[in-house]
């Protein structure tokens, strides 16, 4: 049942905002909106800001390894993102 | 709910070849591959489109997307004793005796080990007495000795991953991860029987 507000209810941040995390050997890939962290195991962590849809695509692919639905709304939600979280 | 789930195709993605038991290796080498191969996201929601939880949409995402824990659920064919028997349709939440033949998971810095309230009791390795009346049980405790739910509870401690822990979905990077020497290292668990009853005089008599 939480599951199921949490996916929709409007005022969810999961319908707000893009969430994504993967554990790696030597680090841990944090991403909201388009502020992408990257904790290091030694305490360090990188932050960078992500400049548009492609670049937040890109960083998608390679480092949450994540395959992305072919929705033409995606691309749009994403530049939203980076426009307002920037 | 029919369990037929693409396991191969799961494994696959997940980079996984050993044995299907429920042992408690196979958990944590699923545990451990499981997150790494499969990101936390929330494209779906995002997108407006609806997270189906039938079997069929969450293998798509298994395969395909993410699926947190999918695998680990009391449902799947994975979940199967050696014998290849299925666990019960309520494993791993369902308490066992609160007396394990296997006997107890024991933190010798705390001396903390789950037993009846008021009970005194000493540690046969080190000699320490105390009643252990109201006093909280290590993770693990209460379920049946050799559960596979003890296996996820143990590979979530052992496993250090950066960043776990520092909040609710490990997703948040808010918080800094903890500079290295500050995160407590895994406790070493007694993994036999050391608890015995100290003999009183009234138990003597009886």
């Amino acid at each position: 049942m939480s599951n199921h507000y949490l996916a929709t209810h409007p005022d969810s941040h999961f319908l707000a905002g893009l969430i994504a995390a993967r554990p790696d050997g030597g680090q841990r890939y944090a991403l909201r909106n388009n502020q992408l962290a990257i904790h290091h195991l030694d305490g360090r962590t990188e932050r960078r800001t992500l400049a548009g849809a492609e670049e937040i695509r890109t960083v998608l692919a390679r480092d949450f390894r994540l395959p992305l639905p072919d929705a033409p709304e995606l691309d749009a939600t994403l530049d939203k993102l980076a426009a307002s979280g920037s | 709910m029919t369990h037929e789930i693409d396991l191969d195709a799961y494994f696959r993605r997940i980079g996984y070849s050993g044995s299907r038991e429920a042992t408690l290796e196979t958990l944590r080498a699923l545990h451990l591959r499981h997150p790494q191969a499969i990101p936390f996201e929330n494209i779906d929601p995002l997108l407006r489109r609806p997270v189906g939880v039938d079997l069929a949409g969450l293998q798509h995402k298994a395969r395909r997307r993410g699926a947190w824990g999918l695998v680990l659920r009391a449902e799947s064919p994975l979940l199967r004793r050696p014998d290849g028997t299925r666990l019960p349709g309520d494993w791993p939440r369902r308490p066992g005796p609160v007396e394990p033949a296997g006997g107890r998971d024991h933190d010798p810095e705390s001396h903390a080990a789950p037993g009846r309230a008021g009970r005194r009791r000493v540690h046969r390795r080190c000699g320490v007495r105390r009643t252990d009346a109201d006093e909280p049980a290590p993770p693990g405790a209460g379920y049946r000795a050799g559960d596979p739910a003890r296996a996820l509870s143990a590979a979530s401690e052992e496993r250090r991953l950066p960043g776990a822990g520092q909040d609710r979905h490990g997703l948040e990077d808010a918080l800094p991860l903890r500079p290295a020497g500050t995160v407590p290292a895994p406790t070493t668990r007694c993994r036999t029987t050391i608890w015995r009853p100290i003999q009183t005089r009234t138990s003597l008599r009886a």
